[in-house]
């Protein structure tokens, strides 16, 4: 019988927990569009953030400008991708339904340049 | 070679956030009350000592294991087949699943709830038995001191293959090579010292599967089924082996390393300047043969201390050995928190892969058009599903540690002290584990 103290203290621990975490999470406020200009040079994001962060339900859109060369720009998990022609800015939206975090690469040369990160 | 391009793993992508700090406390809380709790409740020596093992007196039939070997040896010549044959591109090659997330990581976990299926199934074991003949004798004896070291030889260099080969573990061909190699080596091993030898000190599937199933609570012997409440035989298992000690630290600490690569402070530390970023490989490459080194060195430390405090007789060397097997849970559980997302994505590519093995357009089972669904399961599912399996294999750590002490201790007032460093120890590598997963992801 024993057994069952801690195994209660535990239960009661992730319970609470799990029941505050329900509780106290703000209110949705309403998806929400968040754009993000990247310029991308020698394989490597030289203007803008590496790591984009929005919340589940934005609708996100990346522009995006390689200076060197022509790419295709893929996001990892989304699977969606543009053509980059060099100097030329492409741009790409959808909307972030998935949790999580996700690289975004440059397919041709599959260097992984950054990442979305998705907060639920 | 620049790091970016270095990191990720042979193949396959994990979409996890960073655990919140509030889940990590969470899951350190939980494991400070259970390891007391066990500590407190269960200190009279004659309380948990009896074992738990039942043997059945089912027999193994025959037919099924024949069966059982048939079909290890169709699954290794098919994958062989579509390693070199299949499509070269890395997500449509089920040879790359079947390698890295079947035999590598799910292939553990199973053995966690039924031992002794590799033994049955090993297809290396048994065309090395074909190639030898019944009657064959070996050449030499399996010397002590070279016990388990082939199969941490073994070990380390998959995981060099993971994660250090700058992505040619993704390689379909290189797979079917490795596959290849693997069988050649078993072979001679298996010329010199023999078959059971070979495959019980120097195989490392055999070793590794062999250590996760000490923890199942079914097993299926040579002839015999037993049954046994989870973990007794960590319990009873004694090992008179450092190589095999260490061989568990590797499982702890190349997980842990896997974990800390991908984070903001490795590239920190290993990226910091122009220096650091041309001695990258050199540095990764010793980070990987150092952690093992660490995890270990924590361990004598806190088995030193046990060793004083209860003025064990024979020393803290003896002890060392004694505690070995009660880590495999800990190693277990947080390398299950580590990759499940892993095998729950790459698991979701196999489904269309299915349907068309070697990349010709086939659709055998009506899945090959199948697509990828990142939301299948939410970051808060996600960071549950990690704290609360850390926290089982820690518990599950404690409790045989736990046992182990009533064996050794005579008193309950010596059990208590005496298990004070290796609870502070587990508590230790397990808060490590947590605070490894929330630490923010680094980009290169």
């Amino acid at each position: 019988m024993k057994i069952l103290i801690p195994i209660v203290l535990i239960v009661i621990l992730f319970g609470g927990f799990y029941y505050y975490r329900s509780f106290s999470a703000p209110a949705p406020a309403g998806a929400d569009s968040k754009s993000f200009d990247l310029i991308i040079t020698g394989r490597k994001i030289v203007s803008g953030p590496e790591t984009l962060q929005v919340k589940q339900g934005d609708t996100i859109t990346i522009s995006a400008t390689i200076t060197d060369e022509d790419e295709e720009f893929h996001v990892h998990g989304y699977d969606r991708s543009i053509d980059l022609k060099k100097g030329e800015k492409g741009s790409l939206s959808f909307v972030a339904n998935a949790s999580g975090r996700f690289m975004f690469e440059l397919e041709g040369s599959k260097a992984e340049i950054g990442a979305i990160e998705v907060l639920p | 070679m620049t790091p970016a391009l270095v990191e990720a793993h042979a193949f396959g992508a994990q979409f996890v956030l960073p655990l919140p700090i509030s889940f990590y406390a969470l899951g350190a809380s939980a494991a400070l009350i259970a390891s007391f709790a066990i500590l407190s409740l269960w200190s009279k020596p004659e309380g948990l000592s009896k074992s738990l093992v039942k043997e059945t007196n089912l027999p193994f039939p025959l037919k099924l294991e024949i069966l059982l070997k048939l079909f290890g040896l169709l699954i290794f010549a098919l994958t062989l087949l579509i390693a070199f044959f299949g499509s070269p591109a890395a997500p449509e090659n089920l040879s790359l699943f079947v390698f890295w997330i079947g035999l590598l990581l799910i292939f553990p976990y199973i053995s966690v709830l039924v031992s002794g299926i590799w033994e049955k199934l090993d297809p290396f074991r048994f065309l090395s038995e074909l190639a030898l003949g019944k009657n064959y004798q070996p050449l030499l004896e399996f010397p002590p001191w070279l016990r388990y070291l082939p199969a941490i030889l073994v070990y380390f260099a998959i995981l060099y293959l993971e994660l250090l080969s700058y992505g040619a573990g993704g390689i379909p061909y290189n797979i079917g090579l490795t596959l290849l190699l693997y069988l050649i080596v078993s072979v001679i091993g298996s010329g010199v010292f023999g078959v059971e030898n070979w495959f019980c000190y120097g195989d490392f599937f055999s070793v590794f599967f062999r250590l996760c199933g000490l923890m199942a609570p079914l097993h299926l012997g040579e002839e015999k089924i037993s049954v046994m409440a989870p973990g007794e035989r960590l319990v009873s298992g004694r090992t008179r082996s450092f190589a095999l000690l260490f061989f568990i630290f590797f499982i702890l600490a190349a997980t842990a390393y896997d974990g800390f690569r991908e984070t903001a402070p490795w590239f920190v530390i290993t990226t910091g300047n122009d220096f650091l970023v041309s001695w990258y490989s050199t540095i990764s490459l010793s980070a990987l043969l150092i952690a093992p080194c660490l995890f270990f060195l924590a361990y004598a430390v806190a088995l030193y201390l046990m060793a004083k405090i209860s003025r064990y007789e024979g020393g803290s060397k003896a002890l060392m050995l004694r505690y070995a097997y009660s880590l495999v849970p800990i190693a277990l559980a947080y390398n299950f928190a580590h990759y499940f997302t892993l095998i729950l994505n790459e698991g979701q590519n196999l489904i269309p892969m299915l349907s068309d093995p070697l990349s010709r357009g086939w659709d055998l089972f009506g899945t090959a058009t199948y697509t990828f669904r990142p939301d299948l399961i939410s970051a808060t599912t996600t960071w549950y599903i990690e704290v609360v399996a850390i926290v089982i294999g820690h518990i599950f750590a404690t409790y045989i540690a736990h046992r182990i002490a009533l064996e050794e201790f005579q008193t309950r007032k010596m059990i208590i002290l005496a298990q004070l460093p290796m609870l502070i120890l587990m508590v230790g590598y397990t808060s490590l584990g947590l605070w490894i997963l929330s630490l923010p992801f680094g980009t290169s």
